[in-house]
């Protein structure tokens, strides 16, 4: 081949190579900002600012549907929201109930709703099996001897969700142990209380004790409040004052203290007055419960001990799991079941936001019963 | 041989003349998208900007809707996020005050969510704008503040 013909087929080459190097060079080169996501930003932190200034980010956990509608009239037409909340207990809770009839219908008393902080925290139990519990907000296994470890338990605890049991420690099974994170010791003492300020006890405090006075005795209505083992009657007069057996002083009004005269150390408050219904709230921290292990129950610590004695918990927590020795009736043992199942259900979605959306948060204090300070999450995305 | 070299003298020139053709127009066409994509960039960062100043402050002075032109420049908000009735109604009135603020071609309307026009100020731009809208408050309801710039 000739020389001057080999130049050309070599210029032709590089031409080529040139051709399709030069655009896939100027194409990587790209001086654009994408403005997606600074643009949902932008518009998240002004939806919170302007729900802020409006004073409609304190309704959300007492009225979120106000609030889900004024979001839905100013987010831009072509993004979408979703809305999730961190650091308070969902507004209602679907409880999933491991346990028999009886015991079912024993948990439906139990679990009344509570109210703290302006708001209503409202508890739906269903009868389940641990294998059906996954759609509930958190499972309650009542005197439930195992398997512990089933799949569908360890899969549901993954997930992120909380499981309570309410159970004596009677030879427990090693699944059982783990699960709940407890080892077994060889001593119990009676003197039993909250053990640092877990958000049991937070709970605990914030939602007191609910009394029902559905007798009619005359000009008052009476119900039956009962701490320490010890019944206490409840008379709500007509004026809304409140009579309390036991207390000191007894007849009391709204926002009033007292203690009972079976132990003076510790004080009580009377947080709302209905025409037929009164909360009385705990006041000090280290509530200190009636020892509630029974004799037969062989004694156990965990590796967070929630309510203990020195030697012993009664309730602990390992994660997500928490396990309450089986409790006799009374108030403060209900109260500290619908503590530790709203604990366990502190985040959650109004509306559940695309994957990929951009969020932006918010931090609205609540008071006055609790200080609580509710974590807003507000979730965008383009329509299309 | 003589007449061999000229052809392919030719052929080069061709091949060259295409490549420098070639390399002209994408540099032109890449260097234009560059800069059209650079100025909307530069839009809307003014147009982020601008809205802030008008949704997040009251101006200077801050009571500057009881002497209009006492204005040195326009802000809409009483408090960050919610609008001034007020100086609403005064920028409703004038529009020209919000050249204290926004320099240059603009375009701002703000509705409240029953989709009440409350303020028009400008006129529609051109195909190269940029505009932004910010979820706001007016008193006792919410609204929008929409600004395009160009």
């Amino acid at each position: 081949m000739k020389k001057g013909f080999l130049q050309i087929i070599e210029v032709g080459i590089t031409a080529l190579v040139i051709v399709l190097v030069i655009p896939g060079l100027f194409s990587a080169i790209d001086v654009k900002y994408q403005w997606d996501r600074p643009d949902l930003l932008r518009t998240g932190i002004s939806v919170l600012s302007a729900l802020e200034r409006s004073g409609n980010a304190s309704k959300i956990m007492s009225e979120p549907q106000t609030v889900l509608r004024s979001i839905e009239r100013i987010v831009p037409w072509n993004m979408r929201f979703g809305l999730g909340i961190k650091n308070s207990p969902k507004p209602y809770i679907l409880v999933g109930c491991v346990c028999s009839p009886e015991d079912y219908e024993n948990v439906r008393k139990m679990l009344t709703p509570a109210f703290y902080n302006g708001r209503w925290v409202n508890f739906t139990v269903n009868l389940t099996d641990p294998r059906s519990i996954g759609v509930h907000d958190v499972a309650l296994f009542v005197n439930y001897s195992g398997p512990w470890g089933l799949a569908e338990i360890e899969n549901y605890l993954k997930s992120g969700k909380g499981i309570v049991s309410v159970n004596d420690t009677l030879n427990p099974s090693q699944d059982f142990l783990d699960l709940f994170g407890l080892e077994t010791v060889s001593g119990s003492n009676p003197q039993v209380s909250f053990r640092g300020y877990d958000s049991v006890e937070k709970y605990f405090i914030a939602f007191g004790f609910d009394v029902n006075a559905t007798e009619n005795l005359g000009s008052v209505v009476s119900g039956t409040w009962t701490v320490w083992n010890q019944d206490h009657q409840v008379n709500i007069t007509q004026t809304g004052r409140v009579q309390i057996s036991g207390a000191n002083p007894s007849d009391l009004g709204e926002g009033d203290y007292f203690y009972l005269t079976v132990r003076p150390d510790y004080y009580f408050k009377v947080k709302k007055v209905w025409p037929r219904e009164v909360i009385i709230q705990p006041v000090n921290l280290s509530y200190p419960f009636e020892n509630f292990l029974s004799t037969s129950e062989d004694p156990v610590r965990g590796k967070v001990n929630i309510v203990s004695s020195r030697l012993n918990a009664l309730v602990t927590r390992n994660g997500t799991a928490i396990w309450i020795s089986g409790f006799p009736a009374g108030d403060d043992y209900r109260v500290l079941l619908k503590a530790a199942l709203a604990s366990l259900v502190t985040d959650f979605y109004y509306l559940r936001p695309k994957e990929g959306a951009v969020v932006v948060s918010s931090f609205v204090p609540f008071c006055c019963d609790i200080s609580e300070v509710v974590e807003l999450d507000l979730y965008l995305w383009y329509a299309v | 041989m003589k007449g061999q070299t000229k052809i392919e003298f030719i052929f080069s020139l061709v091949f060259f003349s295409i490549l420098i053709l070639f390399l002209t127009l994408q540099v032109n066409s890449n260097i234009s998208s560059a800069l059209s994509d650079s100025y909307f960039d530069s839009l809307r960062a003014r147009a982020w900007s601008l809205a802030d100043i008008l949704v997040r402050t009251p101006g200077d002075p801050p009571d500057w809707e009881v002497n209009p032109a006492s204005a040195r420049y326009i802000g809409l908000a009483s408090e960050p996020f919610n609008l001034s009735e007020a100086k609403l109604r005064e920028v409703q009135n004038n529009c020209d005050l919000l050249n204290k603020t926004v320099r240059g071609p603009y375009r701002l309307v703000v509705y409240d969510e029953y989709g009440s026009l409350i303020v028009e100020c400008g006129f529609g731009g051109p195909e190269l704008s940029s505009g932004v809208t910010v979820p706001v408050f007016i008193g006792d309801r919410f609204g929008t503040l929409t600004l395009v710039v160009w």
